[in-house]
């Protein structure tokens, strides 16, 4: 850990000037990330701007859909009666991810900003491409088990960590944020940025840019929505592979499909293939199984994670059936 | 045989220091405020096996609050028996002997302290200290060193556990496997568990004049 200086503000455009100013400086919410890379010297700020006073905590239910502040806790959003009603996919991942302790911290736009559990990320001692842009990438012919298989290249395989962006992907979430020049809508699926694309630029975000809200629409399909998530242990842990979905089915046919993915990619992974694949047919296991064939159209393994591709094929497949049950 | 105490097997009990553990009031070893303390930070070593070549604490030295960079160039010599294997790597029984050669036996041993006004300061000089290494090939993995494995002979210690031989027979394993009616054949490969315990290593050292 480096020394820095604290300040804690309650005013957003303060917030902002205060960062944009100084390209050392980070905002802090729920600390349960940025701390935690503090500590190992893996991010080394010389200003941290406390933004927990800002009145960022409200979930607001309009006629679009639901908004919700960007320093709404994981908790209050995984139990909130509309997303729960609305948006189960979302609840479910959030409920998923860490602890309830952990949760009861985390925030939204933190979350959207967290950073990868990759190892060799966390310890400066390794080269890294996103810690030290142009070093390498220690993890190509290193532990790769838990590494991404889409979405990846020579400079970095990183697997995004998330569970809550991947439900938000599949949502058509959309990302409000305040920067120096005023204010924007970035949708989630164009937020983040792939770490094989660009190791270095994790988001489409600008320094000093605040997320303040994220948005999700009312689309009415999405109450029938789940996520499915498959790990090493049941409780406290990151996906080996995860599915966000959501079906529309009238009249037998699917109508309107949803399919994300985590943990095997380098950025919460809209399966838009995979998608298109359901539209027209009969739910079922033929049609499940091959838009799991086309979402996974592409994967690249590696020493250890070979298993990853066709574990995330039987994850969608599941959690399709699942949503095709639903009432 | 029975009890007229309640069986405690399956039931819940109150560990008499839950409250204050689960509440953050439960005081550890490195919480005790003691006058004048000063803290100390390690450095750990980033290679598995090797020797230390150079250690550069310059700007650890000058940097705010810094009482002392300490490794094996300038600790005091332990006054302990020597063994051919001390160092940082003990057999079993054997005292821990750190800061006391250059040898490198695992990734993120100690290779340096430093000491300084507040745990703070000590922590920012200990990431400016750079060490250079002489790496040489680590075996990390069990099957790897398998062609090397030995029965280790019995233990020459003082501790008294540690002086019982490594291998301990019962009965007749052999005679009863061949004469069992159904055999269930396979390698099974455990991973390594951890003792994690909630309180981290820490040490105060006080020094007060006998009354």
């Amino acid at each position: 850990m480096e020394l820095f200086s604290y300040v804690r503000l309650d005013d957003p455009k303060a917030a902002v000037k205060r960062v944009s100013g100084d390209p050392s400086a980070e905002f802090l919410a729920g600390g349960t990330n940025l701390v935690d890379l503090m500590k190992l010297s893996v991010r080394t700020p010389a200003q941290v701007v406390d933004i927990n006073p800002l009145p960022l905590t409200r979930i607001e239910v309009t006629d679009s859909g639901v908004r919700i502040g960007a320093l709404v806790t994981n908790t209050d959003l995984a139990y909130h009666e509309a997303v729960r009603k609305r948006y189960p996919v979302l609840s479910e991942a959030l409920l998923s991810g860490a602890t309830a302790q952990i949760r009861n911290m985390a925030t939204v736009g933190g979350n959207l900003m967290q950073r990868t559990r990759c190892i060799y990320f966390r310890d400066t001692a390794w080269a890294c491409n996103q810690r030290r842009p142009g070093s390498g990438c220690s993890a190509l012919d290193g532990y790769n088990r838990g590494h991404a298989v889409l979405g990846t290249s020579e400079k970095c395989i990183a697997v995004h960590p998330s569970d809550m962006c991947v439900a938000l992907a599949a949502l058509d979430a959309v990302v409000h944020v305040q920067g120096p020049r005023g204010k924007r809508s970035i949708p989630v699926v164009d937020f983040h940025v792939a770490y094989g694309e660009n190791p270095a630029r994790l988001t489409t975000l600008r320094h000093g840019e605040l997320i303040t809200a994220v948005e999700l629409p009312a689309t009415a399909f999405f109450a029938r929505s789940h996520y499915l998530k498959v790990r090493d242990r049941a409780s406290f842990e990151f996906a080996l592979t995860s599915v966000a979905s959501a079906l529309e089915i009238k009249a037998g046919k699917i109508t309107a499909a949803r399919v994300a993915l985590g943990g095997v990619a380098t950025k919460p992974w809209r399966a838009t293939a995979a998608e298109k694949v359901l539209l027209g047919e009969k739910p079922g296991k033929s049609a499940y199984a091959a838009a799991a064939r086309a979402a996974l159209r592409g994967a690249r393994a590696y020493k250890h994670n070979a298993f990853k591709a066709e574990l995330a094929r039987r994850a969608i497949v599941r959690a399709l059936t699942v949503v095709g049950e639903m009432a | 045989m029975s009890s007229k105490r309640a069986d405690p097997v399956g039931k819940p009990l109150s560990r008499v220091d839950g409250r204050l553990k689960v509440t953050g009031q439960a005081r550890y070893a490195a919480e005790w405020q003691v006058p004048g303390l000063a803290h100390a930070a390690l450095v750990l070593s980033t290679i598995p096996r090797g020797t230390v070549t150079g250690i550069d604490a310059s700007a650890a030295e000058i940097s705010p609050g810094v009482l002392a960079v300490i490794s094996h160039r300038n600790a005091p010599r332990v006054s302990l028996p020597q063994r051919a294997k001390a160092g940082v790597d003990p057999a079993v029984g054997d005292p821990l002997q750190p800061l006391q050669d250059d040898k490198v036996y695992y990734n993120g041993q100690p290779v340096a302290v430093v000491v300084a006004d507040t745990f703070e300061l000590a922590v920012q000089a200990a990431g400016l200290v750079r060490v250079r290494y002489r790496e040489q090939r680590a075996v990390t993995e069990f099957a790897a060193a398998m062609a090397d494995a030995f029965t280790p002979g019995r233990h020459k210690s003082s501790d008294r556990d540690t002086r019982k031989p490594a291998d301990y027979h019962r009965g007749d394993a052999d005679k009863a496997l061949a004469e069992a009616p159904v055999k269930v054949r396979h390698t099974y490969a455990i991973p390594d568990e951890n003792h994690n315990p909630m309180e981290l290593h820490a040490t105060i050292a006080a020094w007060a004049a006998r009354s």
